[in-house]
């Protein structure tokens, strides 16, 4: 549109590129509604939370302070939350990130019954947290169809716990977060020019070589959005740690907390706190990772040229 | 590696579920050839080059180099250097970690590898110091072409591949890119296979042409008996003789034919392709000659083969004229017609095509473009 614009007027183009500041009416009027929408869901709730955050008293009708966020970062049994949270979230963003890549790497020029494995991919995605926990409960509950198939197969004696706890957390987030993760990755993958490979093969490099030298730095923006969102999704984690995990002990983390403290404890400011402490650590994890990325693929962001 | 002092294809074939991209492509090739694969898209050159490189693996027949049985050898261990159409250039790697991809994993130190990437950079006409450090996507279209380049020729393959390398650039590169091939292949001695559609190209750089066709080879020859001596309609398509007249042959002479225009006008005609001997008196054929070798001549001339029309379009093409003239007698015939002075559009013309460059083919029934030019000329 911009190069229509400046081959039909170019007249008006180059008197309006002397003013410092250009308004595109058309532009401002099409995205209003969006706008409205983005104040209305996002902008307004996130300075109202912060606003609340920052205030006394049960309701967040007092006076503006610091309060509630020293309270955080003077509790121990908050700082411990941190750290499960850490623990819940990290271990399988990393796992499910780990067998994306060899996955996704076998089916990057598409495979037989591709689309059958996709579609069973999404379909835990499509049926929400709660379905989801409900069944693993009765699936791999100690009476649950898994337990007595491998005591039935004396591959254990006694029935292994996997649900109420750290790893029935774990098995929720990943069956809920690893299609989405392997779907991204898959697609980066998919998308690396295969005459790559093939240069790499021509110059001598094998599949390994090429894999490491080739497909991994190649990929590795993508994985690193992944990973991100994935990362954000398990560290706030609400349902799975409730229903599946042990929401009294290990499994207690950020999002529980902010719910009792809102819900429970009926202390809003000091709930809303924790929401952006949670929100600010992932900010801050997310940034870091983007930096990573920024600093190891330098080459592969300056975007393809006529042969790249 | 070894150098190469013959590579022999014997039947090399290669389908795609059950259809055949390339079938029985047998050739011989000596050390430090410059061997052209010729055709359109689809005709099974890129897959040849691709069966040769290891990239495919053959359905049937084998590749002999020096001697020894190398198709079951994977492409990374063949030795073979290939220039891809699009350079296929490391987006993430800087020109030098380019040119040394390969040498990485030979376990060369890293004093000899750092001056092998330099030579090979030198020889290439890039300057390290100027552009070592830069990634592929701030290099122009011809640089990024001279790269991939070094890449290949960093690790002195034994016979470098080519697939269409100089597609992508402009004419004026193309040209440039050209001689540099040809200065390359001259200063380092290597066996070259190059695949392009694009017969200029192959004619000035080649040692030999394959013009392929459906996945077969169709003719196989030097530059010159390639160009001269077309032995089908195809390859004289493909090598611009674009004028086709069907003729009626009348009589075979001394070293040709006696043919006849549908308007009626006597022609001597030779022919190049091996199925003449069985042509009878009678037979309808065509009768192709290049622009360039049909000119314009003077309403008195005396020369042989004289054909008049008028002038339909002129077209300068620099030094010359090219003329579309409509036959006079048959006016859906068009023919092209070079001339050295400027004629005015809707004027009669006089032309002339010499007996040895107006040459017979049978009409070919599979090709479906050049069989449409017989109902149209037939009015």
């Amino acid at each position: 549109m911009a190069e229509t614009a400046i081959k039909s007027t170019p007249i008006t183009r180059s008197t309006r590129r002397t003013s410092p500041i250009r308004f595109d009416w058309e532009i401002i009027i099409f995205s209003l509604p969006a706008l409205l929408f983005v104040c209305v869901l996002f902008v307004y709730p996130f300075i109202y939370g912060v606003s609340l955050s920052l205030r006394t008293g049960a309701l967040g009708d007092g006076d503006f302070t610091l309060n509630n966020y020293i309270q955080i970062f003077n509790d121990p049994v908050q700082i411990e939350t941190i750290g499960m949270t850490f623990e819940a979230a990290l271990p399988v963003t990393i796992f499910s990130v780990l067998v994306s890549i060899p996955l996704a790497y076998f089916m990057r020029r598409g495979i037989r019954f591709e689309r059958l494995i996709t579609t069973l991919l999404i379909l835990p995605v499509t049926l929400g947290t709660v379905m989801v926990s409900q069944s693993m409960l009765i699936y791999f509950g100690r009476q649950g169809w898994f337990n007595q198939a491998l005591q039935a197969l004396h591959l254990i004696k006694n029935p292994l716990t996997l649900v109420h706890n750290w790893l029935g957390v774990e098995i929720s987030l990943f069956i809920q977060g690893f299609p989405f993760v392997f779907l991204l990755i898959l697609g980066y993958m998919s998308g690396i020019n295969p005459d790559l490979e093939r240069a790499s093969k021509m110059l001598g490099v094998g599949a390994w070589g090429t894999f490491r030298r080739v497909i991994l730095p190649l990929a590795l923006p993508g994985i690193a959005i992944a990973f991100c969102l994935n990362f954000v999704a398990n560290f706030s984690v609400f349902p799975s740690a409730v229903l599946v995990g042990e929401p009294n002990a290990l499994t207690r983390v950020l999002a529980v907390q902010a719910f009792r403290a809102a819900y429970e404890q009926y202390n809003r400011p000091a709930g809303t706190a924790i929401a952006l402490v949670m929100g600010g650590i992932e900010l801050a994890v997310v940034g870091g990772v983007l930096f990573l990325r920024g600093r190891f693929t330098r080459g592969a962001t300056l975007g393809g040229g006529k042969g790249t | 590696m070894d150098t190469i002092q013959s590579l022999e294809l014997r039947g090399m074939s290669r389908t795609f579920g059950g259809v055949g991209a390339l079938t029985d492509f047998t050739l011989e090739i000596a050390g430090g050839m410059f061997v052209t694969l010729l055709g359109p898209s689809g005709c099974g050159k890129t897959t040849a080059l691709n069966c040769l490189a290891g990239l495919l693996s053959l359905s049937a027949g084998e590749i002999v180099l020096n001697g020894q049985p190398i198709q079951h050898i994977p492409a990374e261990k063949r030795g073979f250097g290939m220039v891809f159409q699009n350079y296929a250039l490391f987006p993430h790697l800087t020109v030098s970690r380019n040119v040394g991809f390969g040498l990485e994993t030979r376990h060369i130190p890293k004093s000899e590898r750092e001056d092998r990437i330099r030579r090979a950079l030198e020889l290439v006409h890039l300057d390290e110091a100027q552009f070592g450090a830069r990634f592929p996507a701030q290099l122009s279209g011809g640089q990024q072409q001279r790269l991939a380049f070094a890449r290949t020729i960093v690790l002195e393959p034994n016979l470098l591949l080519l697939d269409e390398p100089l597609s992508n650039l402009d004419t004026k590169l193309r040209n440039e890119m050209r001689i540099e091939i040809k200065r390359l292949h001259k200063q380092l001695g290597l066996t070259t296979i190059y695949v392009t559609h694009d017969q200029s190209e192959a004619l000035s750089l080649s040692d030999l042409i394959v013009v392929m066709r459906g996945g077969r080879i169709e003719q196989v020859g030097k530059p010159p008996d390639i160009y001269n001596c077309p032995r089908s309609l195809y390859v004289a398509d493909f090598m611009g003789y674009s004028n086709k007249l069907p003729v009626t042959l009348v009589e075979r002479t001394n070293n040709g034919w006696l043919v006849r225009t549908d308007a009626g006008v006597t022609l001597h005609a030779s022919s190049t392709a091996p199925d003449n001997a069985n042509w009878g008196v009678g037979e309808a054929v065509l009768a192709c000659s290049r622009p360039d070798e049909t000119l314009a001549v003077e309403k008195t001339s005396d020369a042989p083969n004289i054909l008049n029309g008028i002038v339909h379009l002129s077209e300068y093409v620099g030094k010359a004229f090219e003329l579309v003239v409509r036959m006079a007698d048959s006016e859906h015939q068009q023919i092209l017609v070079q001339s050295t002075t400027p004629i005015d559009l809707e004027r009669p013309v006089t032309f002339s095509v010499a007996p040895d460059r107006l040459l017979l083919f049978s009409i070919d029934p599979t090709d479906a473009k050049l069989g449409a030019v017989r109902p149209a000329g037939g009015h």
